[in-house]
């Protein structure tokens, strides 16, 4: 067993064979309905055959996007679309669902696909392992029935969240962070993504793109040490010099099922999907479902992030960030007085 | 590629560092795991905890992989059908953290031999289908003074708990009868037991014609995918609670719970608990064994009840 590599085992690799003796069922494969039998114990046929017929886009095949991609797989969803120009490194070991010692280097679209048909070989998987412009996404929005932007870069995702929506397109909202996430569909005809997160109105991708990279905005997520606790020195690195965010295997995958499971929910139509302005509000302690401008700390967060950058851009923005520089520094110390 | 770098413990969960303190993550890494069975929830569980960084793994099954497994187990693919669940997952763990250690046992224990690995651990997960085996793990964590970890999907439900020595235990949680092993394993077999799972449809949205060849033995439980990882996402975060002692753990009675699609945080049913004991203390004693004739009667109008809701949803 030793002298295989772990991606030889899961068909990512060459041939079995050289293994003992190859088990019979090796050599016929099964049907679908043998591997999604217990899947009809749940699904009527009719709903089974939506999940099979139904195409799913993704965009970014990390934490998020690789996880929901096999477990849709594994749901029996037949058809996949796969865009992702990064290849593994060491430090997605920590929660990428397709990550190992041997295919660490490898496209991660490349290795996604390759898994999703040793799950079902009469899944059509679409491969794109290069970096997509937003025209050529937006050419593969209207074949798939659910759009899934999960991009790492959040302002590239947003670009995709609004063709889907322009389109008539239903999405999936991922955003975990530390012990915390967000997860819903955006549908074609409610609230923007915008909304969900407290995004200032902006027109092009390198105007958003720009916005995020800015101190001023990022201070905006000072919710990450308290309720994705987020260590402050960790998140004093990231403020400051530009740390990836902190995730964590079971964070990621609780996010990535349950979005998982949303997307089942609207493709089979078997129970009421959790859709935007709804939500699935995630930390350590609680689940719930939640609704913008809610009683709740994102509604807070959502309209400061909103209203601040825009005071920000007047006359008052240097005396603002003066005294935002000032909060900052006490911030630091009451959550590490806290935190200790 | 692999073998140029050194996959070194630092970098592989340097985001792990964005949350746990070097020390609680140096209590996760040491902290040894024992996962009985080899059901989709304990192989979901077992690559969930490699990649928070766990480095020991007590694995027991016996198990090898069938057509039917690939709807759910993380490391069932067409070209590992037929081989050795344990197995498989060991060299998976491997390919991951090459510093995990893996202890294997190819085969369940006997009931009294499983005491010995259960001393061992740190934490105990019982994942085993059999439910008397389960309540058995229970026991024996209780016993040596151990956390064990529930994580039990089935179909659109879940229940997710952590049970310490000092907490409610599995059989009060769940209204299971307080019988020796052989016993409840006995019971369980019983369709009177299978009955009062009805809330395998009712919460976990089973199809009752499903159900129906279940409870004749003819089918196994029903699962799906996203349900069955959302559990053991849960599960395993209950597990990181407990091993870095960072946070406090959802403990029994309390529970996550999954119904219908939908998760919450919850207490275990009090009414299905209720329900089950009145039913054993009534049916269980030998006197109430010809009552049971009529608990068929109404078992059959509820279940043609259950039939014609879902005919009519449908």
């Amino acid at each position: 067993m030793s002298s295989k590599t772990w991606s030889q085992n899961v068909g990512c690799g060459t041939d079995d064979g050289a293994e003992g003796k190859p088990p019979k069922e090796m050599k016929t494969v099964p049907s679908y309905r043998d591997l999604f039998a217990r899947n009809y114990g749940i699904f009527t046929e009719a709903e089974q055959e939506r999940l099979r017929l139904a195409t799913i886009l993704i965009v970014g095949c990390g934490g998020i996007g690789g996880t929901v991609a096999i477990i849709l797989a594994r749901s029996g969803v037949g058809r996949f679309v796969l865009v992702e120009f990064d290849q593994y490194e060491t430090t997605n070991m920590n929660r990428q669902v397709a990550c190992f010692k041997d295919t660490l280097g490898r496209n991660k679209a490349e290795v996604i696909g390759e898994q999703i048909l040793a799950i079902n070989p009469e899944a059509a998987v679409e491969i794109h392992n290069r970096l997509l412009n937003h025209d050529e996404i937006a050419s593969l929005i209207p074949s798939a029935d659910i759009v899934f932007p999960a991009a790492d870069d959040f302002a590239f995702s947003i670009l995709i969240f609004r063709d889907a929506q322009r389109l008539g397109k239903t999405a999936l909202l991922v955003v975990p962070s530390g012990t915390w996430a967000n997860v819903c569909l955006i549908s074609p005809h409610g609230p923007a993504v915008e909304k969900m997160e407290g995004v200032p109105k902006l027109e092009t991708y390198e105007e958003l793109k720009r916005m995020f990279q800015t101190r001023k905005y990022k201070l905006g997520t000072y919710d990450y040490p308290l309720r994705a606790d987020w260590r402050i020195d960790y998140y004093r690195g990231f403020i400051e010099d530009g740390l990836p965010p902190a995730q964590l295997c079971p964070s990621v995958w609780l996010c990535s099922s349950l979005g998982a499971l949303e997307v089942v929910k609207h493709l089979t139509c078997r129970w009421a999907p959790v859709v935007a302005p709804r939500y699935w509000s995630i930390t350590k302690n609680r689940i719930r479902i939640q609704r913008i401008n809610g009683l709740s700390l994102q509604t807070l967060l959502i309209w400061q992030r909103k209203l601040v950058w825009h005071i920000f851009q007047t006359r008052l923005g240097p005396s603002l960030e003066f005294l935002q520089n000032l909060w900052w520094q006490l911030f630091c110390r009451w959550v590490k007085y806290r935190q200790d | 590629m692999a073998s140029e770098t050194p996959l070194n413990y630092t970098t592989l969960f340097q985001r792990n560092f964005g949350i746990f303190t070097a020390e609680e993550q140096a209590r996760i890494r040491k902290t040894r795991i024992l996962i009985v069975g080899d059901s989709g929830v304990g192989e979901t569980l077992a690559t969930l905890l490699a990649r928070s960084g766990c480095e020991r793994f007590v694995l027991v099954g016996q198990d090898t992989y069938e057509p039917a497994d690939m709807n759910r187990q993380p490391c069932c693919f067409t070209n590992t059908l037929g081989r050795r669940k344990i197995s498989i997952i060991s060299d998976c763990l491997k390919a991951i953290n090459p510093g995990i250690e893996v202890d294997v046992h190819l085969a369940l224990p006997e009931p009294a031999a499983i005491d010995g690995l259960v001393a061992q651990a740190d934490i105990v997960i019982p994942a085993v289908d059999d439910l008397a085996y389960s309540v058995l793990c229970f026991r024996l964590a209780k016993k040596n003074g151990k956390t064990a970890i529930l994580c039990m999907p089935s179909g659109a439900m879940g229940l997710v708990s952590v049970f310490t020595p000092g907490s409610s235990t599995l059989e009060d949680c769940l209204g299971i009868p307080n019988l020796d092993y052989e016993g409840l394993a006995e019971v369980i077999r019983t369709p009177e037991f299978k009955c009062a799972q009805y809330n395998y449809i009712t919460d976990g949205s089973w199809r009752v014609e499903w159900y129906r060849d279940y409870f004749r033995g003819k089918n196994p439980l029903a699962q799906i995918c996203a349900v069955e990882w959302l559990a053991a996402s849960l599960a395993g975060l209950e597990t990181l609670k407990v091993a870095s002692g960072k946070w406090p753990f959802t403990e029994s009675p309390l529970c996550w719970s999954i119904k219908r699609g939908k998760v919450s945080n919850s207490h275990f049913s009090r009414f299905i608990k209720y329900h089950r004991k009145l039913g054993w203390l009534i049916f269980g004693h030998p006197c109430g064994r010809p009552l049971h004739r009529w608990t068929h009667l109404f078992w059959r109008r509820f279940f043609k009840y259950l039939q014609s809701r879902q005919d009519h949803s449908g």
